[in-house]
């Protein structure tokens, strides 16, 4: 099996006269937990149902474990674990029967799994799907993932509708299965969860791969946020990269690279200071600024 | 604060947003009844054209048991009208009841089981606003049915009241079901429910109507389609009373259920679900296993009742041979004719009824299927190791056995219950056996919209629609042979009076095939959902 579990290269799919997708990339390798990024309508499920074969791309390069998912789905389907974003279940079934009925194909569930996460996320399996909320029908289709023993999730905005401690509780499922191995596709647009669990992201817009690369990597395209209040008139600061800058009597704000740091703050340091804030590179901001079409 | 009544206020917008969302149904339900009317009507025109004509028809099938009991009593039957109602009865029975029933459904439990209707709600929308406006469009739908059906009579020279009175009738009779869904809507929490709640009470209806017509007792009663039926506008004794009954009705069935959703919970049923096991057996876990727990129910649901039908209706064969014995003209009329021993006619009819409910059936279980993926549960099915082809094909076998199953219970009732009069249980059987290509060809039709376009899986009621409307009217319609050909039930041929064809059951077999290929190969290949 390849050592590649996700290869997407050149990815258009086409709906009619709209183009959903339109050439992105994305890859996943062996054990990595990659964040899926992008605003609304970019194309993230789409891609997600190529990748599950049950959408067939327009054209471009698709591979799950090296095979074309849409003439193969069946077999890789043994392999992964699925997680839509809006749950729809079979109102008639009890939670713990859907569970299992997830479980009947597909990766095998892992049974002593399956009795712990009913726990940890505090699910009445014996309760009707009908009379269930959102949130608990989300976390039906969260246990039957994380019981069974895949090698891949694809997780779709799997926490929408959970509450805080159980989106804690997903956290940890998700850096225990990373730690076991498995490899994890993480659609989301809850930022921090993403910085807290993914190594690496792709962030798409339009339905194209605007970034790809590791949490550190895109740390260090974001800049850092510099606020002084200097004692007298700021000095002269244009011979730097400065980015943002807003300078109003003696309060001066600007972002800036986090390696050229040192040398900007030298002269502020030297001109004396009232008081200085310096706000580490923020993800939230690149993220912003890449769903927006802003950054460079 | 403003003023007005809360639980109906917002009532013009709900009845705005409800003619914009359902007005492809709307008008399919008006134009397909009153131009299948108005086609009966011009095509009895020109058949019994005359007095003589008219007369002769009251002489022979206007008194002929076995229309009694599927079209029921045939009140006025020497006038143009009283033809028609005749004729046309079965098909109003069916069609004007579903069609109150599905029209309030729609905008109602259809909506608030969905959701939609939550955020409507949210805004200054009250409890009784989306019920109210259901009734008030059903209602005017079922009216412009009724002004349709006068309008196509007076147009042929009908008195304008009696044509208005059975118009009203039919109204009646659409509003009566109207009330049910209405009701039964504040008990159960699933649309489907609901209808299926609607089609119990249509199914005792027609029954009760049956024995009360062939009986001539008081049975009928019971029955909403009696009430419509005995308004008796084209007989010389037309009265309107029956008419005041079901409106009675139907204000009362309605005023209970609006009274009902003005005290319950939105989203909630007087019928509550109750805790279940919390793992699922080793037969759930199959698919087919969870594809028979999910219509098992239903087709249980339909072979009981098929099975009651073909009982009752059965034991109607005695009644039917003891009139055509006592009278001439409807036994000359029969050995004249194609149609044979009068119990084997009889038992041909009823057993056409019972096919009709198998096509029902499994049409209901296509819809299902569809119901899978437009609700999303479709993709998490998927995204396990279950191909596509296999669970289509899972459920389109499901669909398919359970037709099969609806029409030999019928088919086994009738036979058991007719032995005596037919003396061949086992023909009535073998009949039932050959007729089962045509619950093939229709799952087939099914499958293949679905498989191939999708979105138009629903026109597969159409086609039952056409077939229903080809076995019962076809012969007065004289349809031409090429459209009489095209429903399976009428390929295969006229059972048990005469053989099946062996060429027609061949290429019913061969089409149902074909069908199904082309649906698990459209399936194998379309995006998913679409």
């Amino acid at each position: 099996m390849s050592e590649r579990v996700v290869d997407v290269q050149g990815l258009v799919k086409t709906f009619g006269s709209f183009r959903a997708l339109d050439g992105l990339d994305l890859a996943l390798e062996r054990g990595e937990v990659r964040g899926f990024l992008g605003p609304n309508g970019a194309g993230k499920s789409t891609t997600i149902r190529i990748l599950l074969g049950m959408v067939r791309a327009s054209s471009g390069h698709v591979r799950l474990f090296g095979a074309d998912p849409w003439r193969r789905a069946v077999g890789l389907h043994r392999h992964l674990t699925y997680v839509p974003g809006d749950v729809s279940l079979w109102p008639g079934l009890t939670g713990g029967q859907c569970v299992d009925v997830l479980g009947a194909s597909g990766a095998p569930l892992d049974r002593t799994r399956r009795g712990t996460l009913i726990e940890r996320f505090d699910l009445d399996p014996t309760k009707r799907v009908r009379d269930y909320s959102k949130g608990n029908r989300q976390k039906v289709a969260l246990v039957a993932a994380f019981a069974a023993q895949a090698d891949l999730l694809v997780l779709d905005e799997p926490t929408s509708g959970l509450d805080p401690l159980m989106e804690e509780v997903f956290r940890e499922c998700v850096a225990e299965r990373a730690a076991d191995g498995a490899t994890v596709l993480l659609s989301s647009h809850i930022l921090s969860e993403v910085e807290a669990l993914c190594s690496t992201v792709t962030i798409i817009r339009h339905g194209r791969t605007v970034r790809a690369g590791t949490v550190a990597e895109l740390r260090g395209l974001a800049r850092t946020r510099v606020h002084a209040v200097t004692r007298s008139a700021p000095p002269d600061l244009g011979v730097f990269d400065l980015h943002d800058v807003a300078v109003t009597g003696q309060d001066v704000t600007f972002t800036v690279d986090p390696g050229d740091l040192d040398r900007v703050l030298k002269p502020l340091v030297e001109g004396g200071l009232e008081s200085l804030t310096v706000r580490p590179p923020s993800l939230d901001e690149l993220f912003l600024s890449e769903y927006d079409g802003a950054s460079a | 604060m403003q003023r007005g009544n809360h639980v109906t206020s917002g009532l013009d917008s709900v009845l705005r947003l409800q003619l914009r969302t359902g007005r492809v149904v709307l008008l399919a339900w008006v134009l397909g009844v009153v131009a299948t009317y108005a086609a009966t009507v011009a095509a009895i025109d020109t058949t019994y054209g005359s007095p003589e004509e008219l007369a002769s028809y009251e002489a022979t099938v206007g008194s002929d048991p076995t229309m009694a009991a599927i079209n029921g009593t045939p009140y006025g039957a020497d006038t143009l009208g009283g033809v028609v109602a005749n004729e046309f009865g079965f098909i109003a029975a069916v069609a004007i009841p579903l069609m109150g029933l599905m029209l309030v459904v729609r905008g109602t439990r259809a909506a608030e089981e969905t959701g939609r209707l939550e955020l409507l709600r949210s805004r200054a929308v009250g409890s009784r606003a989306p019920w109210l406006a259901a009734l008030l469009i059903t209602g005017g739908a079922l009216a412009l049915v009724g002004l349709g059906m006068a309008v196509s009579l007076v147009a042929y020279g009908v008195e304008a009241a009696d044509a208005a009175l059975y118009g009203a009738s039919v109204a009646g009779l659409g509003l009566v079901f109207a009330g049910v869904a209405t009701l039964a809507g504040q008990l159960l929490r699933r649309a489907a429910g609901v209808v299926g709640v609607g089609i119990v009470v249509l199914g005792a209806a027609y029954v009760f109507r049956a024995i009360g017509d062939v009986k001539d007792n008081g049975w009928r009663w019971l029955s909403p389609l009696a009430w419509q039926q005995e308004t008796r506008p084209f007989a010389d004794d037309a009265r309107v009373w029956p008419l005041l009954l079901a409106l009675g009705v139907a204000a009362a069935l309605v005023a209970a259920g609006l009274v009902l959703v003005g005290r319950r919970d939105l989203g909630s049923a007087a019928v509550a679900s109750r805790p279940g096991p919390a793992t699922a057996g080793r037969a759930l876990a199959s698919g087919l296993g969870l594809a028979l727990r999910q219509h098992g129910p239903v087709l249980l649901a339909w072979a009981a009742g098929a099975a009651l039908v073909g009982a009752v209706f059965g034991a109607f064969t005695d009644d039917v041979a003891d009139v055509v014995a006592a009278n001439p003209d409807l036994q000359a009329a029969f050995s004249a004719g194609a149609a044979g021993d009068p119990t084997r006619w009889y038992v041909s009819f009823t057993l056409v009824l019972l096919v009709l409910m198998a096509l029902g059936a499994a049409a209901q279980v296509v819809g299902r299927v569809r119901v899978e993926e437009t609700g999303g549960r479709l993709e998490a099915v998927l995204a396990r190791t279950v191909s596509r082809v296999r669970w289509l094909a899972t459920h389109a076998a499901v669909a398919l056995a359970g037709g099969a199953l609806v029409a030999l219970a019928g088919g086994a009732g009738l036979a058991a219950v007719t032995a005596g009069a037919t003396g061949d249980a086992a023909g009535t059987l073998e009949a039932t056996v050959d007729y089962l290509p045509a619950v093939a060809a229709l799952t087939g039709l099914g499958v293949a919209l679905f498989g191939l376009a999708p979105r138009a899986t629903g026109l597969r009621w159409a086609a039952l629609g056409y077939v229903a409307v080809v076995e019962m009217l076809g012969e007065t319609l004289k349809l031409p042979d090429a459209a009489l050909q095209v429903s399976p039930l009428h390929a295969i041929g006229r059972l048990p009076t005469e053989p099946a064809s062996g060429a027609g059951v061949l290429v019913v077999c061969g089409v149902a095939a074909l069908l199904l290929a082309a649906g698990l190969a459209g399936f194998r290949r379309r995006d998913v959902p679409r």
